[in-house]
């Protein structure tokens, strides 16, 4: 068959996809933009996957489209792939071991790790590494004017990357967005890396404390700066209650006996103290969860706020 | 910063130096550059102490700080001592590495300005690198929430001088409860760290909180050395792209076990194609050992290397019955080398294998 035979028969083929496609845009862009029904708050609020596009880019495809976080070059492994693959006879054995096992590490991180962007980044250094081998090994045979191109094209992504990655916010030539190392340095950006995230001052009201026991405990979110700055006990609270008189206080407190519930808490679990962080009393309220909302109303109505630093807060049960 | 300078020196630069000698002992027909071999071993020094602390603390629970520390050290000497005939040609290998380098821009004056102008933008990059770090981001104290748990667990293994807390999810004395099933190798760098204070009566975590920056270093080492063979240019080009990336540049600069564990990762991938195109002894070891370490540090180093195997399988070109053997020594150094707890997690601990296999099965639509 001639070539220009094949050249008409795909491009007819490209046509009647995308004249098929066009008839039903409008319903996969609402699709692509619907909310993911059952997906956890934390998801849409910290890592970006509220609608089903977002959860398809910045989630399972995350390592070549969450630009956020990958910048853009991760993008070229795509084009680089299919040039392997179309010269795969001549390929050596260990190339394509190395490509068998990138393409399964690929699908296994995107399966298991798709909502957290630093398991996106476990092959992002290799990738990168590979793009720039690869690259190189094809445009070395190129003309001196095709490779300078190619030099120039990809020192511009990077710069695209650095504005959004290292650039405050101001100085940006686009994506005015808070994330990027600037903004995690200063602490306005999200994740647990930011540097002045130290809340100095709640260790020190803990370690101050005073009307503690060596059986008292406090009550915390998770939050491991109690075991590792302080020497005080900690009884973790977010999970399925483990103790009995933690099931009884629970159980006790929203059915109106409030007095017993909280000398239970207080006597049997020998809580005096809540740690908990603005973050984690938003997640509290956005689940429907019963043991959460006698936390919070606890907080409200039966606790002093002592102390508060960097979003964490610290409570003391009233006596 | 003294101690913390005593700590890079012993765990990083000496105790990878007796590997690395060991390691060229069996690099005899030199088909590895021993300057490859010493840049990969800098990462393996503390990855190793880690699993010796881990296998003492396992076998010998419940003994003195002084016993953890002269063991370790004594196992390092003796790894020093099979290695002793190495070090005239490590060091030999490394001044002519050097040479080699500014020798070849001794050709023209327009290749001097280039390469003047070439080491000018790496040591004003790392320059500037090194303020920032030293004056901002080592101070800092730990704060993230997952460092902490890692620290913790670490502090709490130095306590117990025995992995008991690492089988139980909640550690019932102070309430802990450690998050994660990943192999303790981050931790008990922690621990390793709390023991040298010991000697020191400090109570610095400085040496834990460089570990990511450390290990990003060395990343960038190994990328800069694949991709300058090419052309050094191609290698400052790459650095760049890996440093312009977010996701990269939060686990370089921050405090955090990402870096600790892709490196291993990467090194396996490297000597999983040595091991297929070379196909000598030492590839073959070093293999398996960084596939272990990378299980070792994470979970998910696990599920990847368990590729790395079912790929040299498949790919090396051997008859069947050297397919299997040669899969079947990986395994075991994998094993050795950090593996070996997730079957000892899913008989003592919490049982990640099982907890994965029904997350397979479920994936798979299978109840």
């Amino acid at each position: 068959m001639k070539r220009s035979v094949i050249f008409f028969i795909a491009l007819m083929v490209v046509i009647c996809f995308f004249v098929f496609f066009s008839s039903y845009l409008e319903q996969v862009r609402t699709w692509l933009n619907s909310p993911v029904p059952g997906i956890k708050p934390e998801q849409y609020t910290y890592r970006d996957m509220a609608t089903y596009k977002d959860f398809w880019l910045n989630g399972y495809l995350g390592l070549f489209f969450r630009f956020k976080y990958m910048g853009n070059l991760n993008w070229l492994a795509i084009p680089l792939f299919l040039h392997f693959v179309s010269t795969i006879r001549k390929r050596q054995r260990w190339e394509i071991a190395i490509c068998f096992v990138f393409v399964l590490s690929v699908v296994a991180l995107s399966i298991t790790g798709y909502t957290n962007y630093r398991y996106q980044a476990t092959l992002f250094p290799f990738t990168i590494s590979i793009i720039m081998l690869q690259g190189w090994d094809i445009i070395i045979k190129r003309s001196v004017s095709i490779r300078v191109i190619v030099f120039v094209a990809v020192f511009i992504m990077i710069c695209i990357n650095c504005n959004n990655t290292y650039l405050p916010k101001k100085f940006r030539l686009f994506n005015k967005s808070n994330n990027n190392v600037s903004s995690e340095v200063t602490g306005r950006g999200r994740g647990s890396s930011k540097l002045n995230v130290f809340p100095g001052e709640i260790i020190r009201c803990i370690n101050d404390i005073k009307d503690m026991n060596m059986d008292d405990v406090i009550l915390e979110c998770n939050v491991p700066i109690v075991y590792y700055y302080t020497t005080k006990k900690g009884l973790y609270y977010l999970n399925k209650p483990i103790s009995k008189p933690m099931s009884d206080f629970y159980t006790y407190y929203p059915k109106g006996q409030k007095v017993k519930a909280l000398k239970i808490l207080k006597n049997e679990a020998k809580v005096k103290y809540i740690l908990t962080r603005t973050i984690i009393e938003e997640y509290m309220q956005s689940e429907n969860l019963l043991r959460f909302k006698v936390i919070l109303a606890t907080l409200k109505n039966d606790c002093d706020l002592i102390c508060e630093d960097k979003g964490y807060k610290l409570y003391r049960i009233k006596d | 910063m003294f101690s913390l300078i005593f700590k890079i020196i012993i765990t990083n630069l000496l105790f990878s130096v007796s590997i690395c000698s060991l390691l060229m002992r069996f690099n005899e027909d030199r088909r590895h550059s021993n300057t490859e071999l010493l840049l990969y071993s800098l990462g393996v020094g503390p990855a190793f102490t880690t699993l010796l602390l881990y296998y003492s603390l396992l076998i010998i629970p419940h003994q003195s700080n002084l016993f953890y520390l002269l063991f370790v050290l004594f196992i390092y000497l003796l790894l020093a001592l099979g290695g002793a005939k190495s070090f005239k040609p490590l060091y030999y290998n490394i001044r002519q590495s050097f040479k080699d380098l500014f020798c070849s821009i001794n050709k023209s004056m327009y290749a001097r300005i280039e390469f003047a102008f070439f080491i000018s933008i790496i040591i004003i990059l790392l320059t500037g690198y090194f303020y920032i770090y030293l004056t901002r981001l080592l101070p800092q104290p730990l704060a993230g929430h997952d460092i902490l748990g890692y620290a913790t667990m670490g502090r709490i293994l130095f306590e117990e001088k025995s992995l008991g807390p690492v089988w139980n999810e909640r550690f019932a004395e102070s309430g802990f409860l450690y998050f994660t099933s990943h192999a303790p190798s981050f931790p008990l760098l922690l621990t390793w760290e709390k023991f040298l204070n010991s000697f020191f009566c400090t109570s610095s975590d400085l040496y834990l909180r460089s570990v990511s920056t450390y290990y990003g270093l060395l990343i960038l080492g190994v990328q800069f050395y694949w991709t300058a063979k090419k052309s050094r240019w191609l290698g400052l080009l790459a650095a760049f792209a890996l440093m312009s990336g977010l996701g990269f540049s939060i686990g370089f600069l921050f405090k955090h076990l990402d870096t600790y564990r892709i490196f291993f990762l990467i090194m396996s991938w490297i000597y999983l194609a040595y091991t297929i195109k070379e196909k000598d002894f030492l590839s073959v070891l070093l293999f398996g050992i960084f596939s272990g370490f990378a299980a070792f540090c994470h979970r998910i180093g696990m599920i990847l290397v368990g590729f790395n195997c079912f790929a040299l399988f498949l790919f090396i070109d051997a008859s069947l019955k050297k397919r299997l053997l040669k899969t079947c020594f990986v395994i075991m150094v994998l094993l050795l080398f950090g593996g070996a707890h997730y079957i000892l997690d899913t008989f003592w601990g919490k049982g990640w294998l099982f907890e994965t296999i029904k997350l397979c099965l479920s994936l798979l639509g299978i109840n």
